[in-house]
């Protein structure tokens, strides 16, 4: 596989006048997990976004690299099919639009999964064996995307999405929050699913301690008024938990 | 098939070049009207009620709710009737080539063998073929065109003909009436339910020309029967116009589902009178799918005229730059226990134009009358226009009227959404539009609701590259 490292370097993004990102830097390579904590408002879900090409998110100034290639000029869709996936804080309902016509619109613009060589049995055996993995119930393949889904319910279709286009760099926007501890566990188990078998690098947005200590990050950040003001491994988290992130 | 060739075939063929053995020429007066009447031979009677119209078309003018421009058709310069042969054929082998070359494109005779009950296919003026399966015909269902069924069954259709849309119903229904030609009659017999849908197809081929079918179906006591048209035409840089009217009976406890996929050519006119009268326990529902033309006004009605008759008016309109959907649906509750369910969904992409428009009715003294009426518009740009003119005429304290409208922008959250699952923009829209129009779909023969995500697919696709 290609080299799929993410580089972002000196990454300013201004928003209506505000300061949102400021020189910042950052790599993650293939298979390595990197948390992203900080305060409220400090960038975090916009750093998310940026990477992905949100159009309200354009940088001024700095690049992200990934793979080598400069994915600036890239649409979303473009970012996405190279292997770029975020799974959202609150995804978005689609009324009309089953899951299933979704999931197997959204599979052929994938060109490593060779979606266009499976039948459509393979694909649905491959699909229910995913949603035995994140548990969801078969029947959630008839229901309209995300439409009254609950909380969890669609934090278990994003995980579902991310196994089944097996992303080469995956961002986590507070995936953990209104799961109970069985999805819990599920989540922290297809992070580690795909690290393993496909080298899935991450970048993971939460405030849960217990989430960060199941999932042994590589590298842990914190972010503050659009600055990485810290990065290390799990001492780091060790400071935060004592002193919250006010302490320098 | 790709959405390129679809639209290649749908819109963009060229017009068959065919020799007409009927040309009533350009221009719209007396001689128009005793040319077709002669071609047709049809009875002196039949000439004093086409000249009658023909002065009562002169005589009106367009609803003053629509673009002024409507007023300068310049009515002499197109061809009222033009037609290869009087008799349709039987056999899709006796059909002239280019002619059939075109339906055979269109896929009608495939769908033919697959899943319809009876093709009739109308180039221009008159049909080229028209076939229904044997057993039916000995079950005594009627399937033919105007003039024959008026020349050969009189005692079914002629106390309907005219009676349910009047000649000086508007100026476009007096149009029809002065030179209508082709169009389906149909009768269905007591208790006779037909399975499989009967298929009108038409197809405008010349340049400058008018097509003004006029279709009467009558499905009697305890009969059901699904009808469907398809319309399209190849695209001049000049006006077509067509101008129908439809007239339905529905007698007690008999059920019609009256299906329209309308995909005319952006130079098409499209002026058409549709209505329904709905008979004691019976149930008419019109399913009315706007796609192309330059404008199109059309509110098909509901007259529910006995008790606990019902009705339902589910509509699709999509407009893009240079188009305007003036459609909508019109309910008249004339009798107790009368139900109306009007549903429309409208899309307008660019500067289209698509809306709603309506009436809903209820006579004074009437009890326990329903109806709910939903427009929900969709603007697919930011400066999109849309409109939603209802008018309810309701009195009586014991009925249950309800309206609801709404109005939405496509949500930029949701086309990202789907970007960022791999969709392209156009492909994250197309979605949302079928998402939003999804649940009248699903109520389509699934061969239509196939048709019609393409057709919706290729119009965002044109839009948004």
């Amino acid at each position: 596989m290609a080299n799929s490292t993410l580089k972002i370097e000196n990454l300013d993004l201004e928003i209506a006048g505000q300061k949102v990102l400021q020189a910042l830097s950052m790599t993650i390579r293939p298979s390595e997990i990197h948390i992203l904590m900080g305060p409220n408002g400090a960038g975090k879900s916009s750093l998310a976004k940026a990477i992905v090409g949100h159009p309200h998110y354009v940088p001024q100034r700095g690049h992200i690299i990934f793979g080598e290639q400069k994915v600036d000029p890239w649409t979303p869709d473009k970012r996405a099919q190279m292997g770029i996936f975020m799974a959202f804080q609150s995804p978005c309902e689609v009324e009309g639009v089953s899951v299933a016509n979704f999931l197997r619109t959204a599979i052929h613009a994938y060109p490593h999964l060779q979606a266009s060589q499976y039948a459509a049995t393979q694909f649905y055996h491959h699909l229910y064996a995913l949603m035995d993995q994140v548990g969801l119930k078969r029947d959630f393949t008839g229901r309209e995307l995300n439409k009254g889904f609950s909380g969890g319910e669609k934090k278990r279709l994003e995980m579902l999405q991310m196994l089944l286009f097996q992303p080469r760099l995956a961002i986590l926007d507070e995936i953990d929050s209104s799961l109970d501890i069985e999805a819990f566990q599920m989540v922290v188990d297809a992070i580690h699913c795909l690290q393993k078998n496909c080298k899935t690098g991450f970048l993971i947005v939460t405030h849960s301690i217990p989430f960060i200590e199941q999932i042994c990050p590589s590298r842990i950040h914190l972010l503050k008024f659009g600055r990485i003001v810290q990065s290390g491994g799990k001492e780091l988290l060790a400071r935060i938990q004592k002193f919250g992130f006010n302490e320098n | 098939m790709t959405l390129m060739d679809l639209d290649a075939i749908m819109k963009e063929q060229e017009a068959v070049k065919t020799p007409y053995a009927f040309n009533a020429g350009e221009g719209l007066n007396e001689g128009t009207i005793r040319y077709m009447v002669e071609a047709k031979k049809e009875s002196e009677a039949w000439l004093q009620f086409r000249l009658n119209a023909l002065k009562v078309f002169r005589s009106k003018t367009v609803p003053t709710w629509l673009p002024t421009w409507l007023n300068d058709i310049d009515y002499q310069h197109l061809s009222y009737y033009l037609a290869e042969s009087r008799n349709a054929k039987r056999t899709w082998e006796e059909v002239p080539t280019n002619i059939k070359q075109t339906f055979e494109k269109l896929g009608i005779p495939e769908r033919e063998r697959r899943f319809l009950a009876g093709v009739e296919a109308q180039f221009d003026s008159e049909f080229a073929y028209a076939k229904m399966r044997t057993q039916l015909e000995q079950q005594g269902v009627i399937f033919t065109d105007s003039t024959e069924g008026l020349r050969q069954y009189p005692e079914i259709f002629k106390p309907y003909f005219a009676k349910i849309v009047p000649i000086y119903d508007n100026k476009f229904s007096a149009l029809n009436s002065a030179v209508f030609s082709g169009g389906s009659f149909i009768y269905v017999p007591r208790d006779v339910k037909v399975q499989q849908p009967l298929q009108a197809y038409f197809r405008i081929n010349a340049e400058r020309s008018g097509q003004f079918e006029r279709t009467l179906i009558v499905v009697d006591e305890g009969a059901e029967l699904t009808y469907m048209e398809g319309c399209t035409a190849p695209a001049f840089n000049t006006q077509n116009l067509h101008s129908a009217v439809v007239e339905l009976v529905v007698k007690k406890g008999a059920k019609l589902q009256y299906i329209t996929v309308q995909n005319w050519s952006s130079n098409v006119l499209n002026l058409v009178t549709k209505r329904g009268w709905v008979e004691e326990d019976a149930e008419l529902r019109w399913i009315d799918c706007n796609i192309g033309s330059r404008i199109t006004v059309k509110y098909p009605g509901l007259i529910l005229k006995g008790r606990k008759a019902r009705g339902e008016v589910l509509s699709i309109a999509l407009a893009h730059d240079g188009q305007r959907q003036d459609t909508g649906a019109r309910a008249l509750h004339l009798a107790d226990e009368t139900s109306s369910n009007i549903v429309s969904k409208s899309i307008s992409i660019g500067q289209g134009w698509a809306g709603y428009r309506g009436q809903v009715y209820v006579k004074p003294g009437l009890e326990h009358c329903k109806n709910s009426t939903e427009c929900h518009s969709l603007l697919l740009g930011e400066t999109s226009p849309t409109g939603t003119f209802p008018t309810l005429e309701i009195s009586g304290d014991s009925h249950d009227v309800r309206h609801e409208a709404s109005i939405a922008c496509i949500d930029e959250e949701k086309l990202f959404y789907l970007q960022q699952r791999g969709l392209k923009r156009s492909e994250a829209m197309s979605l949302s539009v079928n998402g939003f129009v999804n649940d009248l779909v699903r109520l389509f023969p699934l061969e239509y609701s196939v048709e019609l995500k393409r057709l919706i697919d290729l119009e965002i696709g044109n839009a948004v590259g």
